[in-house]
């Protein structure tokens, strides 16, 4: 019987800056047999823990066709996510997972795909991306939507450049709030849906953000004419365990660390507690 | 079908009990002589003699050994990197007069802890363990309605030994492999059961069943809480009862929530554990952020209620979340329990009036 309690120790291998409060962790199981075994897909996440802090459950945001390491993108915002960032690369930390279910990938091949991400909900879709990047021929028109809330929270600055340069993909961006330097759309990022063209019928939307901007965008889509099932985003909640014991993720009778963190749109529809 | 069954005179019982303590640790209820009446608790033996199979009711469900109310997780040390450590409990332990609406809990808890992912801390504890349970033959506390959710008086499976009181000697039935190893080492202490025996168990469990006191109307609130029938005016009502204690969730058996939190005792070293929580309290699922999915209190007590009887978590779990123990009857200071809920669910009973169900019971 495995100890579902007991993490693996994993090495910071680097620790890239995205904005003034997210920070990339580059990480690797010290193990080796552990670390080759270590097999997630996009839209599952780790419990990521600072031994004496506490754990936390983080999004993974790698692509899982990235082989030698695994990346977490951690906005400083509690205790736990305050320790890590003061972690240097070098330093150990305890990982536990891959945990919960995962976006559907295999099953969306074929189809239009449409992602609407938020601030830092686009590490996760990030994972999803990168790996449909390395099968972009099995995808029809891919197109992604990106909003943060100043140009400042933009995460992942390099690669929005690199998408907005490909050709086999639509992507545009927008922030809340723009300064003296920033040249792009302002405006909340519901209001990038007004600049494409979508078949709601044969595309899958991808969304994660905060829940305030979920709400929006399931509303968006809705009247765009998208049928719940293709409405595929994420739900977060306090979480402890991650193994579906401790009831702290409880939406109804639904865990989001088992039964998610992916839901589609009907499926969340269908649950007994207000989400 | 008939179990395998056996005869133990009462006077055999302190010997068995003995050898017992020869193999492994014997947990049973006990008795401080300066308690007052109803005090009685399980509690590892030192001697046969304190064991008083003639108790009542443990104020405190048995989940309490196996799902610790603080348990270490895992120690961690910081030297050139981080070490860790992990200790599993494998102590063998005979729990000898178990009550059936305990042994259904921990069976509970069992299958809870093993369902997708493992529990070992919780599974290795249960799997160690020996269960001798002990039919309910006294008139029933005036706090059981164990009858009316299938969590007693006596068992139909789940034990490893059950053990009726026929007055001058008891049935032993034996329920698994378990159970009969715990008979073959003191093979000499037990006679065949014959037909008599099986009689006089019957007629003692068909006065037993008239004994109950309360009825507790599962089946219409089931279906209620299931569909969402339920006014919120009753969550409402139940907040402005409760005091947000968690006393409801500390005694009842079925309750699991647990919170893990990291103890320092110096820089470099400390542990994790895990501690009770209970999803009625306002804080269960309030994030760093301030954001709070169920911040009223008539929220997380409806969802406690929804967790305990919904047709929803039924399926997932295997069974509703109550045995009918009675303790939150006994633990509530506001009179907020199974069946007290249950008679405000399947009416809207908003004028019900709290006062007078369980007034001046002996135990509050």
């Amino acid at each position: 019987m495995d100890n579902i309690y007991l993490p693996k120790i994993a090495k910071i291998l680097g620790i890239q800056t995205e904005t003034s409060d997210v920070k990339t962790f580059v990480l690797q199981l010290k193990d080796e047999g552990a670390h080759s075994a270590f097999d997630f897909k996009p839209g599952q996440f780790v419990e990521v823990g600072v031994f004496g802090v506490g754990e936390v459950p983080i999004g993974l945001s790698s692509s899982p066709f990235q082989k030698g390491s695994f990346e977490i993108a951690v906005r400083a915002v509690g205790s736990v996510t305050n320790a890590l960032h003061q972690r240097s690369p070098g330093d150990e930390v305890g990982i536990r997972g891959p945990l919960g279910n995962s976006f559907p990938f295999e099953e969306v091949m074929g189809k239009d795909i449409l992602y609407i991400g938020g601030g830092i909900g686009l590490p996760p879709l990030r994972s999803l991306i990168n790996s449909m990047f390395e099968k972009r021929q099995d995808f029809g028109k891919i197109t992604i939507l990106y909003g943060a809330r100043t140009p400042g929270d933009r995460t992942y600055k390099k690669e929005l450049a690199q998408w907005a340069a490909r050709e086999d993909i639509e992507f545009h961006e927008t922030v809340d709030v723009g300064d003296e330097s920033w040249t792009g759309n302002v405006g909340v990022v519901t209001t990038l849906l007004k600049k494409i063209k979508v078949d709601p019928i044969r595309t899958v939307a991808f969304t994660c953000g905060p829940p305030i901007m979920i709400k929006f965008v399931i509303e968006d889509l809705l009247n765009l004419g998208f049928p719940g099932e293709n409405i595929v985003t994420t739900l977060e909640r306090y979480m402890k365990c991650g193994v579906g014991k401790c009831r702290h993720c409880c939406i109804g009778h639904k865990y989001v660390c088992l039964d998610g963190p992916i839901f589609t749109y009907q499926q969340i529809s269908e649950l007994t507690e207000r989400v | 079908m008939q179990k395998e069954a056996r005869i133990i005179s009462k006077s055999h019982v302190l010997e068995w009990v003995k050898n017992l303590q020869g193999i492994g640790e014997v947990i049973g209820p006990t008795k401080d002589p300066k308690a007052p009446t109803h005090d009685y608790v399980f509690a590892r033996l030192s001697s046969p003699e304190e064991i008083r199979l003639d108790y009542t009711h443990d104020l405190l469900p048995l989940k309490r050994f196996f799902f610790s109310p603080t348990e270490t997780l895992l120690r961690y040390r910081y030297q050139d990197g981080v070490h860790l450590e992990a200790e599993i409990d494998e102590t063998k332990r005979f729990f000898f007069g178990v009550r059936s609406c305990d042994m259904i809990g921990v069976r509970y808890l069992q299958n809870i802890f093993s369902a997708n992912y493992e529990d070992p801390y919780v599974l290795k504890k249960i799997e160690s363990a020996t269960f001798i349970t002990l039919a309910c033959h006294t008139p029933p506390l005036d706090t059981c309605f164990c009858i009316c959710i299938d969590g007693g008086p006596s068992l139909a499976e789940g034990y490893d030994i059950q053990l009726w009181d026929l007055e001058d000697r008891y049935l032993v039935e034996v329920g698994s492999e378990k159970g009969m190893a715990a008979i073959s080492a003191s093979e000499g202490l037990f006679k065949a059961a014959r037909d008599q025996d099986f009689r006089d168990r019957e007629k003692r469990q068909s006065v037993t069943d008239q004994m109950f006191k309360i009825d507790a109307y599962f089946s219409r609130s089931i279906y209620r809480v299931t569909t969402g029938k339920v006014p919120d005016e009753v969550w409402q009502e139940l907040e402005d009862r409760c005091f947000n204690c968690g006393g409801c969730y500390y005694v009842c058996p079925m309750c699991y929530c647990f919170q893990i939190i990291d103890c320092p005792h110096s820089p470099t070293e400390g542990e994790r554990q895990r501690i009770w929580d209970s999803c009625v309290h306002v804080g269960f699922q309030r994030e760093t952020s301030g954001h709070n999915p169920r911040p009223k209190l008539a929220e997380t007590i409806k969802h406690r209620y929804f967790h305990k009887i919904s047709y929803q978590n039924f399926k997932r779990e295997g069974r509703n979340g109550c045995v009918g123990c009675g303790r939150c009857l006994i633990a509530c200071y506001s009179n907020i329990d199974m069946p007290s809920v249950l008679r405000k669910i399947r009416k809207d009973q908003l004028t019900m009036s709290w006062k007078g169900h369980f007034d001046g019971h002996p135990l509050k």
